[in-house]
């Protein structure tokens, strides 16, 4: 019987479902096993670029095609909100603009330094400042984090999305020049180091107690303060309050910055507060990828001591994981998977990769700077009790040990990329490279291609190879500074050098805060030690910015001296006046009182940093070492070398102005002396065509 | 960060209410003079003069007739300039914000005012014959119920969403905590509440049209207006009552667990006098220097250069001109038993500095505070005597007194003695931080001292000018700041004359915001009731869009954007020119300027059309904790301006509606 009109219907609408529910069947199984594998593989899933935020995509979405109308509108709202200074809504309008474009990494970079830079330098308060440079890293590190695969995924046999190398550098470069290096840094560090301390630890109602007579610091737990964070409480006292009760008010005044912690909930008996979630702690860090990196799951970072540029320095190793590895060989061009390594966009290679090693230079500098040399740490006079007390001796704060670690850096960044090479290494690439240069009739700074016909030639072919490695090591040495600084951290790391800068140091904390004779002592002490420094590493000896700080230091010795010694000075002076001009006039007789204060002090000075000067001309050490042996040899009976003599073979001094031959160099080179006389304002404004007429005694008041 | 809170427009005024009337009247009077025309030109014409109009509707031909006069003798006005007769320059009208209205501006106006005489007349006489209030009423309950019915009203619960995870997203230092709950709240419900009315208004009537159901209602004894008028009422009254609940939570939302720098900062409702700013020793009275910020809101006076006494020292000054009695209270922060009385004096000004300065410092300022008829030679040289006199008051103190209480209780007395005999008070080297509300309180004996004053020589100015206001609070940086510069505006310095609490000023906020919300209504209820529903709404969203933007389009109706009118600027585009270059008085050039000005002049009219919507945006007030008053800013600065835009679109509404072919009896 033929099928009844409902029955076919019935079974048209069986086909139906039963077709529908194979297709979508089958695209299950396509998505699940071709199109997913693919996505992975080539890491177009939103999961595979790093963390994914719900909200975002959903709003994405909703907005359909609209959504770079409403970027735009956003971006035109947030410059107006910025022009009339409203940050709260600039700062509500830039997360929605990134929320919008999550993967677009230009708008990341660009709002945050906009927040870190433009709208902090707009603030007067340095804890406003630091507010805002804080919203900027917080902004950057979520870019950061929106960017990079998710750590969950980290399997090594999946291809993973390989992160912005230029994310991770901006992170540490924004710590390292809006708290580092600013303006305030002094208060922009204590505050990134209160933002890493429990807020428990430095609560200031805790610190204080009430007392009859009113409030008091409560010493016990100021002492432990100080015991665990002598570095904060050293630079407090250094820079903006040496009693107990301006440290505590430092801490009151700045107790709500950003912090690692959340507020602790319970009473007094809670003793630490609970950690936040590493995304939203400040300082941020990066995941903990090396045992010797600070630990943002932890409540103590890091066993290292705590600086701006230990997290600047994390950052920075933290950027070199998306990198290409590393070759000795710089004349390689690179061709980079992008789906395994990223490049930086607006820096050289091997600039980018130089950034931990100089960080650590940076951590080194820091402590040398804030007074932390070796285990002597601080000494507390009078704070509690009639003994003194002496914190932060841990190794932790040895600037010398600091320093080390920078040069060992220096070394394998040098190493691993091609810009240092052992002196074997080096003669024997010079050895291959003669044949070449000398067929070429080339220089180790000229380039040349071989011709056609050499290239047949094994031995110019090896030449020309060794050749173009020592031109490319020789130009991104100069391009990197590398001979420099690691030349300065390997000389900074001697313990004599530690000694002369911590006497340096202790120098100028007495000339500005206590004892001027007791700073001229020490500076008398420090000057030899130093000088034997600088002979004994001629090519520390040779970096301009060393030069100017130690030349800036000597002309404070100096107008320190005269300070101290006016008297001296200014009999010296009229002596000296009376024994340049003949007949002798009666200087005595002619000069006022008035006058003669005028004498000092005298502006135009030189010290001993313009008279030195050591032969650095080729086998220096070899010359000098024969002289001495020879000359002590030829004295007779034998004689002990007592140290530091080496060095100071083939030295003398010599007036200003003296021709030297080139293989002789000053300890301080002219144009850092000018260049700091200049900044200090020492040096004489060029004489105006017509002088003032009837100034008597024009020459001596001037000085 | 208090100097967030800034007015670039001061809220109108009772003083400012004549010149807006005059201006309404002129506006929105042209309209109805140009719609007036245009009737008498088709009725004319259909007519062929059968019918005298002064017969038929005299109410309506004599306002329209002198009306018209007045119009003509404007056109005579022009034409007199044109023919070269000098003497009518003075009494051609005057661009908006003259300080006298000349001749034309009073025929403009008087012709405005009865051409709208002319076209409310049959309005008038229908609401008193005609219209009956309870038929409006059933009309807006049928319209809450029909509202209700479609769920629309839901899109309200929408709100939910921000309550429950808007925290999720809003970063905020704590001081600003409130501040952008605030903002959070209000940027949530305004378009929410909005949409809501836009849609409502706009498809309303439409969709009765469209459904035919109106018929049902217009055959019926119903005038058509009374069906605007109902739907108005009933969203009005729905839409209210939904943003009164709304506000509720949102105020719950807000003020739960505000934190201790946020309740200091905005967690108030300040009520503050203001003085009038000038400056002394910059280029201008009535500016300071520029620090070559784009936004000139703030201009700087500068502190002491190495230059000082070459040039004269920059101050910035506020003139109170009266002061309403008994401000002072007592000091709550004193820790003395007695509490001094005090008047707080609050500010906020912008620090721009010019190097470094100290660090973890901000800039140290003096303020004094003087009689009000002390200039600033005047303050320098009494300034001077006070000084003199202290000194010799306080070493007779110390050395006659030993006991140190006493000694310090006489050195205050002889501050107070000083103050009363010399009408100055002077708080020297106060640490100014910027964007941080700070006070200065000020003892209430200087104030007794001014009135003492004002009784024994009452103020009076010199022929011509206004008599010298009753204080003078004078601010310049000290010499311990030098070179650094502060940012000052007339509204950064401000007696505190009350604090009233939040919530209610959060509410007066969200009555700002209602009335945006009747304005969008009206709007879209007046479109609706020519255009179809889709095409009303759309009107709507545009007048509200360019609503937004009414100071952009003001500037480019005035001739003020860079880069001169849009023919003008794409030939700066096309010939590479820079905004800032005057361009070569070319034939093009001319030609192209001329056509800008054709063009102005037809912004200068749409503008008109545009409802000044960031008017009812008030959540500036409640975010930085000041108070909206009752009488400026609510009545004269919103409400009075909603009916005056609200009005015309109610005569527009009832003449579309009464020629629109619904079941027309007539």
């Amino acid at each position: 019987m033929p099928a009844t009109f409902q029955q076919r219907a019935l079974t048209r609408k069986f086909i139906y479902t039963g077709l529908i529910l194979a297709l979508f069947t089958v695209s299950l199984l396509h998505r699940r096993f071709v199109v997913e594998p693919q996505a992975n593989n080539l890491l177009l899933r939103e999961v595979s670029r790093g963390e994914v935020e719900l909200t975002s995509s959903a709003v994405r979405l909703l907005l359909t095609g609209s959504r770079g109308l409403a970027v735009t509108f956003l971006w035109d709202a947030a410059i107006k909100k910025q022009e009339k200074h409203e940050w709260n809504e600039l700062e509500l309008l830039v997360r929605s603009i990134t929320k919008l474009q999550p993967y677009f990494v230009t708008p990341w970079l660009f709002q945050s330094w906009n927040l870190a830079f433009n709208v902090a330098v707009e603030c007067d308060r340095p804890r406003d400042k630091y507010y805002y440079v804080s919203r900027g890293l917080n902004l950057l590190a979520e870019g950061e984090r929106r960017n990079h695969a998710a750590a969950a995924d980290a399997d090594a046999k999946k291809p993973r999305f390989p992160g912005n190398p230029d994310m991770r550098h901006n992170m540490g470069f924004f710590y390292q020049l809006k708290i580092g290096v600013s303006d305030e840094k002094n208060v922009m560090r204590c505050l990134l180091e209160m933002s890493a301390i429990d807020p428990l630890e430095r609560d200031p109602d805790r610190l204080w107690l009430r007392t009859p007579r009113g409030q008091a610091v409560n010493d016990t737990r100021f002492f432990e303060l100080c015991q665990k964070y002598p570095r904060l409480i050293k630079r407090i006292h250094d820079k903006f309050g040496n009693t107990k009760e301006k440290i505590v008010k430092f801490l009151e005044d700045n107790r709500d910055v950003p912090s690692r912690f959340d507020p602790p909930a319970g009473g007094l008996e809670v003793t630490q507060s609970p950690l936040k979630k590493p995304s939203e702690q400040f300082p941020l860090l990066p995941p903990r990828i090396e045992e010797s990196w600070p630990n943002p799951e932890s409540p103590v970072l890091t066993n290292e001591c705590f600086d701006v540029f230990l997290v600047a320095r994390t950052w920075y190793q933290y950027s070199q994981i998306p990198l290409p590895p590393s070759t000795r060989d710089l004349s390689v061009i690179l061709v980079v998977d992008p789906m395994k390594y990223r490049l930086p966009r607006h820096m050289a290679l091997v600039i980018f990769r130089g950034y931990p090693a100089r960080a650590q230079s940076y951590i080194a500098e820091n402590l040398q700077s804030d007074g932390w040399f070796d285990n002597e740490g601080w000494v507390i006079a009078d704070w509690f009790g009639p003994e003194e007390v002496r914190v932060g001796t841990e190794a932790k704060y040895h600037s010398g040990l600091a320093w080390e670690k920078a040069y060992r850096m220096y070394l394998a960044y040098g190493r691993a990329n091609g810009l240092h090479y052992t002196p074997a290494e080096r003669a024997e690439m010079d050895a291959k490279a003669k044949p070449f240069r000398d067929k070429y009739g080339m220089h180790i700074a000229d380039r040349n291609a071989l011709s056609p016909e050499d290239r047949k030639n094994k031995q110019l072919v090896e030449g020309e190879d060794s050749h173009v490695k020592l031109f490319w090591n020789l130009s991104y040495r100069s391009t990197t500074n590398y001979d420099g600084q690691m030349r300065a951290a390997e000389a900074e790391s001697l313990p004599e050098t530690v000694y002369a800068r911590k006497l340096f140091f202790n120098a100028e904390q007495q000339r500005r805060f206590e004892d001027p004779e007791k700073a001229l002592s020490l500076y008398d002490e420090a000057w030899p030690v130093w000088i034997d420094v600088v002979l004994s590493n001629p090519e520390f000896a040779q970096i301009t910015v060393m030069q100017e700080d130690v030349y800036e230091l000597m002309l404070e010795n100096l107008r320190l001296m005269q300070k101290q010694r006016t008297l001296t000075f200014r009999n010296l002076a009229m002596g000296m006046a009376q024994f340049g001009n003949w007949p002798y006039p009666p200087w005595d007789e002619l000069l006022d009182t008035s006058a003669k204060i005028k004498i000092t002090p005298i502006r135009t000075y030189r010290g001993i940093l313009d008279q030195i000067v050591y032969y650095n001309g080729p086998e220096a050490d070899a010359l000098k070492a024969f002289l001495l042996q020879w000359t002590q040899g030829a004295a007779g009976p034998i004689r002990m070398i007592y140290p530091g003599q080496l060095s100071r073979t083939l030295t003398t001094t010599v007036w200003l102005g003296t021709k030297l031959s080139p293989s002789w160099l000053p300890l301080s080179d002219p144009m850092a002396s000018t260049a700091v006389r200049d900044r200090l304002g020492l040096r004489r404004p060029p004489p105006s065509e017509s002088p003032p007429s009837s100034m008597p005694l024009e020459p001596l008041r001037k000085n | 960060m208090f100097a967030t809170f800034f007015l670039e427009r001061d809220p109108m005024s009772w003083a400012d209410l004549p010149l807006a009337v005059q201006n309404w009247l002129q506006n929105a009077g042209g309209v109805a003079a140009l719609a007036v025309a245009l009737w008498c030109i088709a009725w004319t014409v259909q007519n062929h003069g059968r019918v005298n109009p002064f017969a038929a509707f005299p109410a309506f031909v004599v306002p329209a007739v002198l009306a018209g006069a007045c119009y003509l003798l404007v056109v005579l006005l022009f034409a007199g300039k044109l023919l070269g007769m000098s003497f009518v320059d003075e009494m051609l009208p005057t661009p908006l914000g003259a300080l006298r209205a000349s001749a034309g501006d009073w025929l403009l106006t008087i012709g405005g005012a009865l051409a709208l005489a002319a076209v409310v007349w049959p309005i008038a006489h229908a609401l008193a014959t005609r219209i009956r209030w309870g038929r409006i009423w059933a009309i807006a309950r049928l319209s809450v119920k029909d509202a209700v019915r479609n769920r629309i009203v839901l899109l309200v619960a929408s709100m939910a969403i921000v309550f429950l995870f808007a925290d999720w997203f809003v970063p905020y230092k704590p001081e600003d905590q409130v501040r952008n709950y605030v903002r959070v709240v209000y940027w949530s419900m305004t378009p929410l509440f909005l949409m809501t009315a836009s849609l409502l208004g706009a498809f309303s009537i439409p969709t009765d049209v469209k459904s035919q159901s109106i018929h049902t209602i217009v055959t019926k004894p119903v005038e058509k207006f009374e069906i605007v008028a109902g739907r108005f009422l009933g969203y009005a009254m729905l839409l209210s009552v939904g943003l009164a609940a709304v506000a509720g939570l949102s105020l719950i939302y807000v003020v739960r667990g505000v934190n201790p720098d946020a309740a200091r900062e905005s967690y108030k409702a300040r009520v503050p006098i203001y003085g009038k700013l000038t400056f002394s020793g910059t280029k201008s009275i009535d500016k300071g220097d520029s620090v070559g910020r784009e936004w000139e809101y703030r201009t700087y006076i500068g502190g002491p250069t190495h230059e000082s006494g070459k040039v004269p020292r920059q101050y910035a000054i506020w003139s109170f001109a009266d002061l309403p009695g008994d401000m002072a209270r007592e000091d709550e922060s004193s820790s003395e038993s007695a509490k001094p009385r005090s008047v707080p004096f609050e500010f906020a000004f912008d620090i721009f500095r010019l190097n470094k300065g100290e660090e973890n410092k901000g800039i140290y300022c003096t303020f004094v505070f003087m009689d009000g008829r002390l200039s600033i030679p005047d303050m320098d040289r009494v300034q001077k005597a006070v000084d003199d006199e202290r000194r010799l008051l306080q070493t007779k103190a110390s050395k006659e007194i030993a006991d140190p209480v006493e000694r310090q209780k006489r050195l205050k007395a002889v501050n107070e003695e000083l103050v009363r005999k010399y009408g100055i008070f002077e708080a020297p080297g106060f640490e100014v931080s910027d964007y941080h509300t700070q006070t200065l309180r000020v003892p209430s004996y200087l104030f007794e001292r001014l009135a003492e004053l004002e009784k024994e020589r009452p103020r009076e100015g010199l022929p011509g000018e206004d008599a010298p206001p009753m204080l003078r609070v004078v601010v310049g940086v000290d010499h311990t700041s030098p070179t650094q510069m502060l940012g000052v505006a007339r509204r950064d310095l401000y007696i505190l004359a009350a604090e009233q609490p939040f919530w209610i000023n959060f509410l007066k906020g969200i009555l700002g915001m209602w009335c945006t919300i009747l304005l969008v209504l009206g709007v879209a209820i007046g479109c609706s009731t020519y255009l179809s529903g889709i095409i009303s709404w759309l009107c709507t969203v545009f007048l509200f869009g360019a609503g937004l933007f009414k100071d952009s389009i003001r500037q480019l109706a005035e001739g003020r954007s860079p880069g001169g009118g849009p023919l003008e600027a794409a030939f700066r585009i096309i010939t590479r020119t820079s905004q800032g270059a005057p361009l070569d008085q070319t034939p093009t050039a001319s030609l192209l300027q001329g056509g800008d000005d054709v063009y102005r002049w037809w912004m200068r009219r749409f503008l008109n059309l545009l409802p000044d919507v960031s008017r009812h945006d008030l959540h500036q007030y409640v975010a930085n904790g000041f108070d909206i008053s009752w009488g400026q800013v609510l009545l004269t600065d919103n409400l009075i301006p909603l009916v005056a835009y609200l009005l015309p679109w109610g005569i527009l509404a009832f003449y579309l509606m009464k020629f629109r072919e619904i079941a027309n009896p007539r």
